[in-house]
């Protein structure tokens, strides 16, 4: 076939831009670590890569969730805690009570159960944040108040059972609080802790019956935050399985997404090598022409 | 027996051909990097011979003709080549210009979008009673919507280009046609008989593939050198006629078609066929999807919305029926106005009190539950439509490669024929120069023969 001077030039055009094309892909994709930098660069991979990349958001999402329910069942559970501690204290105290018997101990144990009623209201209005804890879902108005003579605690009308739920998955949604209803018994504990008060504020030895209730009420305080603390590792344990899930995504991402840096630097060297020999053999054979010898001949 | 002076003449026939030849050669080289030009040739033949006594004697060379070194059959293809070449070439720009509004890789797209709208509705599912949170679900619903807006408006203004380009290229259609009909009208009036100039019929080879570059043409040329076209199937020239093409625009897409018919134009190849496709084809159909994906984010999200309850504030109590988006396509989704004059509006609560954020919770999953009608999510959706598009994109420059490959071959055979070599017309011109040397030689042989007769005389 014949083949002028055109034709070279533009053959030597076209395998020269075809080599800078390669060039230049190469170093987008080693100077961004990526592989795939417009959709069209591998739309299946690009494609898997965003589903990837919207589970790791989704993943965050939900860690964050179980960050906040941890911490929240958690800020529930130091202040059960607390109440344990403190029926405890109203138990040892109504049960050395049983063995006193002038009219003058009793009022003073009823003052002293006076104060520990307060610390249990003062628990019971635990705040996180803005938050209180024991509200159920009215966690913007104070769960549990005492009359201005003392004699009764009111819960919220609006209620202290609702219950406060995230999602941890999706469409997983879990419960994160310890409700007023289940920790307080709605408020009745103060009702019946008031009533023993009054009791021993008018002199009457604190009956075994009393015993009992203030027993009950511990022991179900202390059930209830046994259960928070399960709520609470359960959620931190949520958080590592996410966590993993996250990693080992991520780890998929970029074995399938990232450059292979060293497979294609040395990619890159070879086309370098061939621009460079394209540009050289093309300088050569351009030059090339009958004309040059006639020229030197006639 | 014919004269001495028979001698001299075939002596001057081959000088002036060589002369013809050299012209020819030195004409090749003086448009060797003419675009369009063909090689041209100057074909010789013996001429009629002289019929003696003992049999017919050559009385030298004649001029036959000058023609272009073409093969017709090549051409022909190259030039359907080209018409596709030109299609993909501009589909492939329209892609990369689609691609580059659908460009999710760099973290700042729609999907990052609806993600930070799920995300912003999960933390005020954490705390619904709170309004910093709610001022960040409103900018993040906001962003959704922006994010809508611009996209659509880029897709928009891409077919309102597109629609632009195939008008001036119908210009262009017409132009050609008037150009090629004109070359025609002056071949008509030349003297009849007369050969038409090879320079002239690069002029019309030039118009006419031009033209093929823009639709797909068929050319055929008559021995006088007429050249009659159809583009995309209906006549544009038909001798010294040419007829005029225009562009019709519906809701249903762009057509173009002759102006004194109302049957479009069968558009197969060429710019405008790339044109025509991606605006009535895949430009259309993302803007489609774009706006279903929208519109079935702004139904789901507004149907949860609306039977949560609004945060009750100040004696307000909380309520239900109110909207988050309002719009129902990418080009009109925007926040409702309830959200916007009020962020307690949000509704976060499926219960009415203050601290569920359980709607909240529904909402953020809207993005990533089977809503659309496909049974896919809404953000499975979008990315679906990112692989389509980066689908067309990659085709489309896939059959650019391809197709220029093809053409690259096409041309340097193309080339390999009608193309001009210098070192092949260097050889002829020293050929040439030593045939004109040679006749040049006969003369003087005849000038001493005819010294020798008139020496014999005297």
């Amino acid at each position: 076939m014949k083949i002028n001077e055109t034709q070279v030039v533009s053959d030597l055009l076209y395998s020269i831009g075809q080599s800078r094309e390669s060039v230049d892909k190469l170093q987008e994709q080693i100077s961004t670590g990526k592989l795939v930098n417009t959709p069209s660069d591998n739309p299946v991979l690009a494609q898997r890569l965003m589903l990837l990349q919207n589970q790791v958001n989704q993943n965050n999402v939900y860690t964050q969730n179980t960050q906040y329910a941890s911490s929240f069942v958690t800020e529930q559970s130091s202040a059960l805690g607390s109440a344990v501690n403190v029926l405890t204290n109203i138990k040892t105290m109504i049960l050395s009570a049983a063995n006193d018997q002038t009219p003058q101990d009793m009022q003073n144990y009823g003052t002293q159960l006076d104060q520990y009623i307060n610390q249990l209201l003062d628990l019971a209005n635990t705040k996180f944040g803005d938050k209180y804890v024991f509200g159920g879902t009215q966690t913007n108005v104070q769960p549990f108040f005492m009359n201005s003579n003392r004699s009764a605690v009111t819960a919220n009308p609006e209620g202290v059972g609702g219950a406060l739920k995230l999602d941890v998955g999706f469409e997983i949604s879990d419960q994160y609080n310890i409700t007023g209803q289940e920790a307080f018994a709605g408020g009745q504990m103060f009702t019946d802790l008031i009533a023993i008060r009054d009791e021993l504020n008018g002199g009457t030895v604190p009956s075994q019956a009393d015993v009992a209730t203030v027993d009950n009420y511990l022991n179900s305080m202390i059930n209830t935050n046994a259960k928070a603390g399960a709520m609470g590792n359960r959620f931190q344990l949520i958080q590592q399985q996410l966590s993993s899930q996250t990693q080992s995504l991520q780890t998929t991402m970029s074995n399938l997404g990232d450059t292979d840096i060293a497979a294609a630097t040395i990619k890159l060297e070879e086309q370098q090598t061939a621009l460079q020999a394209a540009l050289q053999a093309g300088a050569g054979v351009v030059q090339l022409s009958l004309a040059n010898y006639l020229s030197t001949g006639g | 027996m014919s004269g001495i002076s028979s001698l001299l003449n075939i002596a001057r026939e081959a000088l002036m051909t060589s002369q013809a030849e050299l012209d020819t050669t030195s004409h090749n080289i003086a448009n060797a990097n003419t675009d369009g030009y063909t090689k041209q040739k100057v074909v010789t033949e013996a001429a009629t011979p002289i019929q003696t006594t003992y049999g017919f004697l050559g009385s030298g060379v004649q001029i036959q003709t000058i023609m272009r070194v073409r093969d017709a059959y090549v051409d022909e293809q190259a030039m359907s080549l080209n018409s596709d070449l030109s299609k993909a070439t501009t589909q492939q720009q329209t892609m990369s210009n689609v691609e580059s509004i659908f460009n999710e890789t760099s973290g700042d797209g729609l999907s990052d979008q609806l993600n930070n709208l799920f995300a912003a509705f999960q933390s005020l599912a954490q705390n619904p009673e709170d309004t910093g949170i709610r001022q960040t679900v409103m900018q993040a619903g906001q962003q959704v919507a922006t994010t809508f807006n611009i996209m659509n408006n880029k897709l928009q203004n891409i077919r309102y280009q597109v629609a632009q380009e195939v008008d001036s290229d119908v210009e262009k259609i017409n132009g050609l046609a008037s150009t090629i009909a004109s070359i025609n009208s002056e071949i008509l009036s030349g003297p009849s008989g007369s050969k038409t100039s090879p320079d002239l019929q690069d002029q019309m080879d030039s118009a006419v593939s031009q033209l093929s570059q823009l639709v797909n043409v068929k050319v055929t040329t008559d021995p006088t050198g007429i050249t009659n076209v159809t583009a995309g199937g209906t006549v544009v020239v038909a001798a010294g006629t040419a007829y005029t093409f225009k562009t019709t625009q519906t809701s249903g897409g762009i057509t173009i078609g002759r102006s004194d018919s109302s049957l479009p134009a069968t558009v197969t190849s060429g710019e405008i066929s790339g044109l025509l496709d991606s605006y009535n084809g895949n430009v259309s159909s993302f803007a489609t999807q774009l706006d279903n994906i929208a519109d079935t984010l702004i139904q789901t999200v507004n149907a949860f919305h609306s039977a949560g309850y609004t945060l009750s504030t100040n004696g307000t109590p909380a309520q239900t029926g109110k909207s988050f988006f309002a719009g129902n396509s990418a080009g009109s989704i925007a926040m409702s106005p309830d959200i916007v004059s009020n962020l307690n509006n949000i509704a976060a609560s499926s219960s009415g009190d203050p601290g569920d954020g359980q709607n909240a919770t529904a909402i953020a999953n809207v993005m990533n539950a089977p809503v659309m009608n496909n049974g896919q999510s809404i953000v499975n959706s979008y990315q679906g439509l990112i692989g389509q598009v980066g689908i067309a994109s990659q085709q489309s420059s896939d059959s650019v490669q391809t197709l220029q490959i093809s053409q690259n071959q096409m041309k340097s055979f193309q080339s390999s024929i009608s193309g001009v070599s210098l070192d092949e017309e260097l050889t002829n011109m020293i050929q040439y120069q030593h045939s004109f040397e040679a006749a040049a030689k006969v003369v003087t042989t005849t000038d001493q023969m005819y010294q020798t007769i008139i020496g014999m005389v005297s």
